[in-house]
């Protein structure tokens, strides 16, 4: 059940890294006008339409990661602690502070995604790197924790 | 329903009291995952294995988030304006920077 529940979280946040890193990529270095390449059709996409998806596949993934936390906690981050190896414990914990804050972070994010674009765009730009940045620094330590020790190993 | 210009208030004191609830372990509940029990007393690692705070300090920030969205309900609404919108992101990156600060020791173990 862990196990699936993992698999489940892991591929919840593969789709919201796609939604946040394609808005963040409109954002930050949209797309020149009648560009073809495949960067330029990365970046080109219209940044609102991904904000009712990432708050939902954010919802969703914190809510699993915290459904799994309690077996990390007692079967991986005892034993790691035990081997005397810390700085995976420590990327761990700014995972859990990053996650957190994210999802603090998502009524105001929504809030400003119904708004005139001309009036926040700097608004916009803010929290939406800000939940990029969380959600993939979260995928890659949870990661490498994964191979670390795994849960149900 | 809520209305929409009390969201931002509520993000912004959530970062802030989230923050500060872990930056000095203050957490509403504790829970016992070994025992799977909600707690708000601190029980012998031996007896109840390793506590988890993280449920405790959302549940402080969510509070101090919905303290501000009552707070912002009956301030008048040309305050809003005043208000820098981008103030709940750049909480969210200071918070998080911090936290990093906070962090180091386990890099330097």
């Amino acid at each position: 059940m862990i196990v699936a529940l993992l698999i489940l979280h892991g591929l919840l946040s593969i789709a919201l890294l796609g939604a946040l890193t394609h808005q963040a990529a409109a954002l930050w270095w949209p797309a020149q006008r009648g560009g073809q390449r495949f960067v330029d059709r990365f970046r080109g996409r219209q940044a609102v339409v991904f904000t009712n998806a990432v708050v939902v596949l954010y919802v969703f993934t914190f809510v699993l990661g915290a459904l799994l936390y309690p077996s990390y906690r007692v079967d991986v981050r005892v034993v790691l602690e035990d081997l005397q190896v810390y700085a995976p414990t420590g990327a761990f914990e700014l995972k859990e502070h990053f996650a957190a804050l994210g999802l603090g972070l998502l009524p105001a994010y929504w809030y400003y995604w119904r708004q005139p674009a001309g009036d926040f765009r700097w608004t916009r730009r803010l929290q939406t790197a800000y939940l990029a940045l969380s959600a993939w620094y979260g995928f890659v330590t949870g990661h490498v924790l994964n191979n670390l020790r795994g849960l149900g190993t | 329903m809520i209305p929409g210009r009390l969201l931002p208030p509520f993000s912004t004191a959530f970062a802030i009291c989230y923050g500060y609830a872990a930056a000095v372990s203050l957490q509403v509940f504790i829970y016992y995952p070994a025992l799977g029990e909600f707690t708000t007393e601190i029980k012998p690692a031996a007896d109840a294995g390793p506590p988890m705070f993280w449920y405790g300090w959302l549940a402080f920030g969510a509070g101090g988030g919905v303290i501000a969205m009552l707070v912002a309900l009956v301030l008048p609404r040309r305050l809003d304006a005043r208000v820098w919108p981008a103030l709940s992101g750049a909480a969210s990156f200071a918070v998080a920077i911090l936290h990093v600060y906070l962090a180091r020791a386990w890099f330097q173990q």
